[in-house]
Order: structure tokens, then sequence, then C-alpha cells
């Protein structure tokens, strides 16, 4: 993953202004807080002021400027400063204080307090960020928390945005944003539920743009809610010129982007030898473009793997193909742009693109350019349809983006400039995980159960990866973990992939367990919904504010059997279920042929976003899911009870 | 009980040097891959490995030089990678602090075209990082590992200190064919040796020779080693041994004892400079000590006083340390600190108080067990108070505002800690106190009307129970949240509640609901779950097997009382049987009694642990155990209407 991600995120929503300690002065009292932003609230961000000053089109200054009050102690991580730091983003100043609710200095942060951290991702063997942090956290409730920051910016690409809300529980008394440009830069801008647009001024020779909020009350987490910074107003900014490490370009379109992108990593193509004719000897046999491209796909999963390092022009720039080559890793931009070389001597035509890798996706909008990007995959085009391919996977199908970054837009990029193209989407129907079981058990309880389940497309992604990468072991306690049936015994399982750009994961598992039949007397209780029940219902809310997110579309679909031992007859049965809204659709039914009770439910989940007054609709169907998933049957005998327990 | 076990049940020190054995494999040279290494399809002993390790040789010594003396570290480890799983094996991490590390090879070796290749680790692709102000970390990647390759590298670590001599593990994640070590102890410096772990040595032997003495151990065919859950730390568990410096003797000179018994671990610890400065630097708390036990008259009391002064003071920071980091006054200044910042000075103001008091020190549950066996300094890394009452010790710390002074956090009960007094003589005392319990008691009451179950709930929460409570409700975000989240079941609806001794944490806890939710009905006949808000986690054991103890870190009592008003034109049809079940001589009980008095049905179920410790051959039972009364908390009250 490449290093842009964490400068993303630490930008957007910051802060600042300079301030210097006054005297006795008191300053950000409590009793100057509108009542209102206390209601909800753990926090106040008392101000929130950030200065974005540009030098030139290659530098510029980010000063920020926080006081927040903490009102109890659940609040007490805001009283905690985080700040990133590079070798293209140096930290100037880092300043603290500590205030009572009166307004009194209680201490101000020593340069001994502040601890100094490599700021690690988890998974990058080599990188130069690092973070400073500091906490001012104290037991007197409320208290309120000051700190400074000053950041520079050697290298400038987009410019960062702002949000008005940066945490739930948070209430904002005043949050500002400045960018100082000179008049020769141009900002652009997008702006989003404002109620005052921006505030242009020019000063000595620069223009200011302003944007500001005040008062904005505290927000609680509602389920399935869109991201916090688009729950109030928030801001996108962005650079016509780019300047970075020597690099020019422009970035007042998609395509200027693209080919800024493409000029910092052209050129970087030449194989050896040795894997040029790997690279024959392997297609020149192969007529088809994408059979070819299949070919190489296999021979890059086989041979490469995923090791993050990053050198050097800020992290945007790819190892070149002999880097990967002798090595046999490489980074996302390193592999990608690896197997479009290994194409290129194939005579296949493929271009890297990038892509926010994750299940929730950074929104990219089709009329503004922002780089949101943290991931690089590469597109084959070809007349009918783009292909896709995940090289940093040693085991991905060819043409398959699962829920890390399909059903998104991808900046490809290349000599003709960048293109916006949109990932493969997944439907329901696509989306689907199909259980077919048979259940026998006898009146000790004792059970067993053969189950075969098919996992399509995202709904495989996680078992897939687990196949590829974790020990047998570690998939047997990951079953036992998942599957909440007592006294399991996983008798044997086992699971088959079948890798198209439509993949199915099939998964064969025979199980033992007791005290699920739970038998009393002459009666036997049980719910027939063995395996996929619905448990956790969102809360009511009197009234919602925001709009209901859902990702993806799924199917899921139970078919389950239960032989009955003789001489039982059905007391009670859950009723059948029938419901269709614009959520989904959810049917169930229970029926006894014979000694069989024969179980199924079918639930479709759509994908959209929907309006706040449906919450209430959706709950409801939630709801009844819920009720119908554990709900029992009540099987009695009119024989004397034979056993007892 | 066997002197060899523990009271966990780990085999301890099995046996160290009885004798040598003359068995043993030729050391493993660098870059000496035999093919049958390279054409190995799979480890046989554990055929799901993805991955073995098939040597693991590690080598510590002494370099003296005109002008330095050394301790050297050397490891060299091979490992063949069999699938894709294991790829991550080739990146490796070494964190260091005042040490250098030197000699870093690395080497893949790949089988093409039926021949050995080798690709070299090359030194650009070494990185050396900056994890903060102690430690370094060198960092480096071995190149084109695939699926059959066999990796191996090697590095050198040398050190100025000879208080820590390089520990060996000799387990890992991925079976381990071969894992040796060789430790050559100069005879200036004096160890304790400690091992631990479930398996046995192939050689263990030890030598005098010229200039010191020399250990060897081997383990062959070591089991991948599994993290489990419910174990205190997977540390405890590990396969490895450790040495603590014991003591120095230097040409010419009297043998000095540093840290070889108990006596002296803790006199180090005590005498170090920041342990006892909390604990003398309380002068300017003299008035206030002074007023906080001026109400009280015993010991407990003023004890109790002065602990919830400093609860109330100072919020504790999250950190488990025994040394503190800063000053009293800058910690009441700073109002947060560290459990050694607030426990020291807590000994402070009770001595100053006049109270016969001392600093205890342990090891937290996740920082694992303290071997008694082993005075090793390193095993500790939290401090309490503690008050000498009559002829017991008053156990106490300041770090949590939810408990009573009496309660030890649950993080601190991890069997026993040391206690230092004045004069630097310590004993154990036990951390665990077998007299409080996590207790809880709920009386419910149920009525029925038209297809509706209408009741009401008061749940008495005592001592762990209580203080767990407490704290979870000042996490959250309003009362409301709290209740409507833990008395949480599906279709049911808590109209009313209350909270009683909320603020009061010495007293029992008492939480009132009201609640409704639909019967289960179907025409002619009501199916009643009787055991609502059932707190207990049945399916809380689900892996097959264990090799680990569970460790619980408090008893727990659990009592449940129902009654249940059968509602006019319905009569009883069928109710579950009485039943009892016990594990472990009592270690666990559980009695569930029904019964219908007059027009009401009443029941009574009770869960208690009566011991926090089940070794692994309990497991199956304790199992059984929570699989038999999950089951038996969801059986049925069955009522039938009367034709009439």
């Amino acid at each position: 993953m490449n290093k842009k991600y964490l400068l993303f995120l630490t930008l957007i929503g910051l802060i600042i202004n300079q301030l210097a300690y006054a005297g006795d002065e008191k300053k950000y009292p409590v009793k100057d807080i509108p009542v209102e932003l206390k209601k909800d609230a753990d926090v106040v961000v008392r101000l929130n002021a950030t200065t974005f000053k540009i030098a030139n089109k290659g530098s510029a200054k980010m000063i920020s400027h926080v006081v927040i009050t903490i009102l109890n102690h659940n609040g007490d991580d805001w009283a905690e400063n985080v700040s990133s730091y590079d070798r293209l983003h140096p930290l100037r100043a880092f300043k603290g204080a500590l205030y009572d609710s009166v307004g009194n200095v209680i201490r101000k942060l020593k340069s001994s307090e502040i601890q100094d951290y490599k700021a690690n991702d988890g998974v990058t063997l080599y990188d130069d960020n690092r973070v400073k942090v500091a906490s001012l956290a104290y037991n007197i409730y409320p208290y309120t928390v000051e700190f400074e920051e000053e950041t520079e910016y050697v290298g400038l690409i987009s410019y960062p945005g702002w949000a008005g809300y940066s945490g739930y529980r948070a209430s904002v008394q005043k949050s500002s944003y400045s960018i100082i440009a000179p008049q020769a830069i141009q900002v652009r801008y997008k702006e989003f539920n404002l109620t005052n647009p921006v505030k242009k001024e020019q000063v000595e020779g620069n223009t200011s743009y302003t944007w500001e909020a005040v008062n904005l009350p505290a927000l609680k987490r509602e389920p399935f809610s869109p991201q916090i910074r688009e729950q109030g107003p928030y801001v996108v900014c962005g650079a016509v010129d780019i300047s970075y490490e020597g690099y020019e370009g422009k970035m007042d379109s998609w395509n200027a982007f693209g080919e800024w992108i493409n000029y910092l990593n052209q050129g970087r193509d030449q194989l050896p030898e040795t894997v040029k004719a790997k690279v024959h000897e392997l297609t020149d046999g192969v007529k088809d473009p994408i059979e070819k491209a299949k070919v190489l796909y296999e021979y890059l999963q086989k041979n490469t793997r995923y090791i993050s390092v990053q050198l050097g022009i800020g992290g945007f720039q790819t190892f070149d193909a002999n880097y990967v080559a002798t090595r046999g890793y490489g980074d996302c931009k390193a592999l990608s742009n690896y197997l479009k070389s290994l194409l290129k001597e194939a005579g296949v035509n493929a271009n890297a693109a990038w892509i926010f890798g994750g299940r929730t996706p950074n929104t990219v909008y089709p009329d503004f350019t922002t780089d949101p990007f943290n991931h690089v995959v590469l597109a084959i085009p070809t007349e009918k349809q783009t292909y896709w391919v995940e090289c940093t996977s040693q085991n991905d199908p060819f043409n398959y983006m699962g829920s890390f970054t399909g059903n998104r837009y991808a900046l490809m990029f290349s000599a003709e400039g960048g293109k916006l193209i949109k990932t493969p989407t997944y439907s329901a129907a696509d989306n689907l995980l199909a259980r077919v079981a048979k259940v026998k058990f006898d009146l000790t309880g004792q059970a067993t159960a053969a189950v075969d389940v098919k996992y399509n497309c995202i709904r495989q992604d996680e078992l897939s990866y687990m196949n590829a990468t974790n020990s047998k072991g570690e998939i047997e306690k990951y079953l036992y973990k998942t599957i909440d049936i007592p006294s399991m015994q996983l008798k044997s399982f086992g699971h088959q992939v079948n890798k198209e750009s439509k993949p199915t994961l099939t998964e064969h598992l025979e199980l033992e367990f007791a005290n699920y039949f739970n038998i009393s007397g002459k009666r036997i209780f049980f719910q027939p919904n063995l395996f996929n029940r619905l448990t956790s219902l969102p809360e009511k809310l009197d009234k919602r504010r925001t709009e209901i997110v859902f990702n993806n579309a799924t199917t899921d679909e139970d078919h389950i059997v239960f032989e009955i031992p003789a001489g039982y007859s059905m007391e009670s049965k859950p009723n059948d279920v029938s419901l269709k809204t614009e959520f989904g659709e959810f049917s169930t039914s229970v029926k006894l042929e014979n000694n069989q009770l024969i179980y199924t439910r079918k639930l479709i989940r759509n994908e959209g976003r929907f309006a706040p007054e449906k919450y209430n609709a959706l709950v409801e169907f939630l709801t009844a899911i819920a009720k119908s998933d554990k709900a029992k049957v009540v099987l009695v005998t009119t024989n004397n009870p034979v056993v007892t327990n | 009980m066997n002197c060899l076990k523990t009271r966990s049940g780990l085999l301890l020190a099995f046996l160290l040097f009885p004798f040598a054995i003359l068995a043993q494999k030729p050391t493993i040279k660098y870059g000496n891959v035999r093919m049958e290494e390279l054409m190995m399809p799979v480890y046989t002993p554990d055929s799901t490995a993805n991955a073995v390790v098939l040597a693991d040789v590690g080598y510590t010594y002494v370099n003296s030089t005109i002008n330095s003396f050394n301790l050297v570290h050397e490891r060299h480890c091979r490992i063949k990678i069999f699938n894709k799983a294991a790829l991550d094996e080739a990146t490796v991490a070494i964190m260091y602090d005042d040490e250098t590390i030197t000699q870093i090879k690395g080497s893949t070796y790949l089988l093409e075209n039926g021949k050995m290749v080798e690709f070299k680790l090359d030194s650009k692709a070494i990185f050396d990082e900056k994890v903060n102000a102690r430690y370094r970390k060198k960092k480096f990647t071995l190149p084109n590992v695939k699926e059959g390759a066999v990796i191996e590298f090697s590095y050198t670590i040398r050190s100025d200190s000879f208080t820590f001599f390089k520990e060996w593990e000799f387990q890992s994640k991925y079976p381990v064919l071969w894992s040796e070590y060789t430790a050559r102890v100069p005879q200036q410096y004096d160890y304790r040796i400690e091992s631990q772990g479930y398996n046995s040595f192939f050689v263990s032997e030890k030598k005098e020779e010229t200039g010191g003495t020399l250990y060897h151990w081997v383990m062959k065919d070591v089991p991948a080693f599994e993290d489990d859950q419910y174990i205190t730390t997977a540390d405890d568990y590990i396969s490895k041994v450790k040495f603590q410096l014991k003591g120095v003797q230097y040409p010419g000179s009297f043998y000095k004892p540093v840290l070889s018994d108990w006596e002296k671990v803790t006199k180090v610890i005590y005498e170090d400079d920041g342990f006892t400065s909390s604990i003398y630097q309380t002068g300017f708390l003299k008035d206030k000590i002074k007023q906080i036990t001026a109400k009280h008259t015993d010991p407990v009391s003023k004890s109790f006083a002065l602990t919830l002064f400093l609860k109330n003071a100072v919020k504790w920071n999250g950190l488990n340390r025994m040394f503190p980091a800063q000053s009293p006054k800058i910690l009441l200044e700073k109002k947060t600190g560290s459990s050694a910042d607030i426990n020291l000075l807590l000994v402070g103001m009770l001595r100053d108080a006049g109270l016969p008091a001392n600093p205890v020190i342990l090891s937290t549950r996740k920082n694992g067990r303290v071997n008694e066996y082993y005075p090793m300094i390193d095993n500790f890394n939290y401090v309490i108070a503690s008050v000498r009452i009559d002829s017991t010790d008053l156990l106490l710390d300041a770090t949590d505002p939810y408990r009573p002074a009496y309660l030890l956090p649950e993080r601190c009960l991890n069997s026993k800690g040391r206690l230092i007094e004045e004069n630097r003589v310590g004993r154990w005392i036990n951390l665990e106190n077998y007299l409080v319990f996590a207790s809880k008691a709920a009386n419910i009451s149920l009525s029925i009307n038209n297809g509706k179950v209408s009741g009401t709930a008061t749940v008495y929460e005592k001592d762990y129970s209580a203080a767990n409570t407490r704290a979870q409700l000042a996490e959250a975000n309003s009362k409301d949240d709290y209740v409507k989240g833990k008395y949480k079941v599906a279709g049911l609806t808590i109209t009313d509640y209350s909270l009683e001794n909320l603020e009061n944490i010495d007293t029992t806890m008492v939480t009132q609901l009201s609640f409704e939710y639909d019967a289960e009905d179907t025409p002619g006949i009501l199916y009643i779950n009787p055991i609502l808000f059932n707190s207990f986690n049945g399916n809380a054991f689900k892996a097959k097997h264990r090799t680990y103890p569970v460790s619980y870190p408090t008893l727990t009592d659990l009592k449940t009382t129902v009654t249940v008003a059968v509602p006019p034109g319905y009569a009883i049809e069928e109710l579950p049987k009485p039943a009892k079940y016990n594990l472990s001589e009592d270690g666990a009980k559980f009695t569930y009694l029904i019964g219908q008095v007059g027009d009401k049905i009443q029941l009574r179920s009770i869960i208690s642990f009566n011991k926090t410790m089940f070794l692994a051959d309990e497991y199956e039972g304790l199992k059984a155990f929570y699989a038999a009364v999950s089951a038996k908390l969801t059986e049925q009250i069955v009522l039938k209407k009367i034709n009439n």
C-alpha cells in the first residue's frame, strides 16, 4: 500500500492559527460553551482553525490550532494529539497547554512529554512515516486542551480539504479552514452541506479562501450511516499545478492527473533478457491476448509476493520492472508495473490504475479531481470490456475484484492521460451463500449434520483468503469460532475454490453436536434455523438523521432437512414468512413431510442509499427476520417419553 | 501435589542436565542446504504445516579483546516453505537497544530445472529503523521466495551488558525439526537458568571447561506452538530457556552476588533509584494526610480513606509499571500516572499516617507467571501497597475508582506477589482472595396476560461483579444505553429501570427492571423460557482439546430465582426436571431446582466456580459442564389451557 493514504486521512478535517500563550487572562472558560453544545457530547471542539499557506506551487505550510474541552472521561482520547510526519512533511512545531474549567493554565506541554514513534501500518517493511504523540489527559472534568502544530509540505499534489465534524459525541463551537495562495496559484474546491459558502479575500498579493462553521451540535452514531465527515459541512480541495520532487504537472482534470502519474512512472518497464525469454516461452503459442494475460498473471502469482518498501518520491513512484524480476517481490505499484511490463513484452496493452483498497471506498467525484487513492491494480482494456487484476495477491482469480477493490472508480493512467473507470460490480444474485444441510438426532439430544455450502463472489473472499494464507489448524479454529452450535465437534471439513472471474468456494462440513435439541419430557424444542440467525438488531430511533447506506447486495439461501424420531408430531411451528421491502426480500417455510422436517429460508439484501425516514421500516424488516430466525418448532409425542434427562 | 508442578500444572524445569546424551547431529553449516530439504514435499508428523523450521541454532559466548569484553550472540535459522501461506517467514525483524547487529546474511534456495539455485540477500535491502526512544529495529526480507523454497539467515548481536544473557525459544509458530542452543558462560558470571514449556530436551548437557561452563540444549521435532484462549499469556507456555545474572566473580576478588536469590532481587529493586523515591517524597502532603485520617481510628478505615483519596485525586494512565516515572508532586499536579506512580505514593502516604505499609511487586495476568523457584527481576511489572494489620496483609491498589478499596483489579490476581519491607526483607503473599467472588443474584418474577409476558427483575451485584458493572457504567454514554445493552434479549422491551448504590462503591449494586415481551404460543399452549438475562456463556469453550490450563481471574457465583404466576385458566403441562452437576470436587457446581407452589412456579438456579484454575485434563469436563448448564438454562415451561 502506498503512503499517500496516511497523509490523506490525517490532513482532512484538521486545524489552525498561530497564537502566543498570553499572561494571566483566562482562556476558553467552560462557561462560554452554549448549553446546546453540551447535549450528547463528551467533548466540545472550542476551536479548530487550520491554515494551509501555499508559498509556491511546490511548497506550503499547514498551521493548525485546536482547542478542545473534555466534558467527561469518555472524551479523554481527544486530549491526545497525534501528528504524523515524514521526510517530505517535516513537523516544525508542536505545542500544547492544559486549562481548568475556569480557564487557568494548569500546565504547558513539555518537549520531554512528546513521544516519537515509528508509524507502523502492519504491512510495510520500510518507509519513513513517523508520529509524534502527546497527551494532556487530566482527571478533573471538564478540562480544556490546546494544541498547535505546524507541518511543512515539501512538494504539492493535492490540497487538504476540510470537514466540520471529525468524530461522534463531539460538538463544534467553531471550525475554520483557510487556504492562502499567491494570486498566480489557482485553488479548486467543491463544497457540501455548507451554510456559508467560501469567503474570498485579497491580502497582500495573496488570495485567501475561508470556510467556517459555528455551533455544530454533537452527533450520535447511527447504524449504517455514511462517513462522519459527510454528516456535516465539508469541502474537498484541489490544486491545478502539481510540483513534487521535480515532477511538474496539472491536476485540473482526471486526464491531466493521470498524465502526471504516468510521467512519474514511465520508462520503468525494462525486463532482463531471461524474463523476456520466459514471457515468449509462455505466451508465444497462445493467440488470444486475454489468454496470454491469464498465463502471465499466473506466472506473476507463482513467482512474486507483496513486500512494501517506500523510498523516494514520497512513495508515489514505482520501482522498475528489473527490481521485481531480481528480488521476486514488490509493492502494489511495483507488482502492477511488473505485470504491465510482462504483458507489453507479450504484445498485450495494460495500464496501472490507482484505486482505494478497503471495504468502504472513499468517494471519487467524476467532476472533481482529487487523490482519494491508496492502492494500485492493473487494468487490461479491450474493445469489449476492461479486465482487472490484483497484482499483490498470489491467489485472486483473473478479472475478479472482490470487496477490497470491486464496485468503485479507479484512475487508469497511460501516455494518453488518466481515465476514471468503474471496477466490476457484483449483484445480489452473484454474492450468494447457499447452504444445504441434512440433520439427524436422537432422543438423548445427540445430533449429526452433513452440510454443503456454496460461497460466491464477495461471500468467498474471507474463506478463500484464509485457505490461501492459514494453516489447516487455524481454519479449523476459525470454523469452531464462527459456527454457533453448542457442543459442536467438527468431524471433517473441506474447501474447494473455483477461480472463475466470479469465483465460487464450496465447503463441506461433517458436524456432531449435542444440547441443541431441547428434549423435556414428551416435547422436543428446537430452532429449525440451525446456522444463519440474525441476532443483533439496530436500535430504534425517534428521528433518524442520516441516510442509510448498504455497500453490498447479497443473497442467503438455507435448506435444512431434519430427520424426526419416530412417533413425534408437530405441536407448534413458526409461521411461514414472506416479506418484500426496498431493503430486500425475506421468506421462510417449515413443513413436515413423512419423518422429515424441511426448513427453508431466503434473504436478499439490496445495496444502495436510502432516505433517513425509511429507517423504521428497515428496523421492522430486520426485527421480523430476527423474530422468525429464533422461532422454535415444538414436537410432541403421544407415547410415554422413553428418555429423560 | 507433585513438587515439580506449579499451581498452573505446568511442568517446570524438566530436570536440567540430568545426563548428557552423546547422540548429536553435526551442526548445520550456512549455505550447506541439502537437496532433500529442497525436495521435501511435506512435514510428515504434521502434514498441515505450511512451513517447518529445519534448524534454528543459537550460540552465545564472550568475546574479549584488549579493549572490549562483549557478549556475542549468533543465530542461524533455516526454514522450509511448503506453500504461499508461509511466505511471511521470509521477512525478519530484530528488535534491539544498546546492542549492535552485524553480519546479517540471508539466502533463498530454489530448485530450478533440477538444480539448486541460491539468491542472496542484498545488503541494500536491510533496513534499520528507530522504533521509539529506546529501541531500534533491523528488518529485511529474502529475495525470490516461492512455494518449495528453503530460506536461511544468520546474524550476530553484540552487547556490553551481561545482566541479560540471550534467552532461547525452542518453539515457533511452525514445527521445528532441530533447535539448538549453546551458551558459553564465563566463570566470572554466574547465571540463574530457568527453562519452561511442555516439550522435552533431546540434549541437555553442562560441561565445565577452561574459563567457564558450557551449556548445550537441543530440542527435536517440536510441534508448532498454538496460542489458546483463557491463558494468562503465551509467553508462560512456550518452550524456552532464560538467564539472569546471579553473581559476579572477577579474578582475584570475592564473589559478588547480584541477583542470586529473592533477597538479592528484592534488595536490588528496593534500592533502585526510582523505586522508593515516591515513598519518601510525601512531605508536602503531611497536612492532607492528617486531614484524611483524622476522622478514622482503626488502621483499616485509615488505609481505605487514603486509598480512596488517591483514587479520586489521580487517574491511572493505563500503564502497568513497577518503577515510578514522576515524583509525587508532579503526579498530583498532572493528576495522571502509572500504577507505580500511584501505588508507591500510596505506600508513602500510609507510612506517613503511621501505618506499617510496604510495597508488593507482582506480575499482571497478561505479563505472565512469577516463578517462585527462580528469582528473575523481569518477571515483575506492577506494584501495589500493603498494610500489616494484626497478622494479615491488607492489599491496596488505587488505580481504579470504581471498586472498593479492598478489591484488587483483576489484572493483579496472578498467584503471588513479593512484599518488600523497609529493611529490604521480602516475603511472598497470595494475591488471590478466595473469600471474594464475582457474585450476582437475580430475582425475576413473570406473569402472563393475553399472550404477553410482563415481569420484574432485581439484580444484586457484589464485589468483582459490582466493580465491573460500575466501571462499565462509567464508560457508557448513558445509563440508558448501558441497561438496554446489558439486559438485551431479542423481542424484550425494558419499560422501566432503576440503579441503586451506583456511587457508593462499598455496597451491593442493585438494578431493578420492568419489562415485557410476547409469549411464544400455539393455540391453547404457552411456552415460557424462565431464565432471562442469562449472562452465562455456554459456548465459551469450543476448541476440541486444550494444552494449557484454563485460568479465571476470580471465583464466581451466579444465582437466579424465578417465580412464574400461572395465569388463570391454564395448568402446568410440563416442567423442566431438577438437576445438579458437579465438576472437580465442587470446583464448579450447578444446582437447578423447580417446583409448583400454589398457582406459582418457583425456580432456583445456582452456578458457582469455587476455584480459578482448571488444568488441561479437566478441560473435557469443564466444556461438558458449560454445555450441560447452558442446555438446562434454555429449558421451557409448558402451560396448557384447561378445557372447561
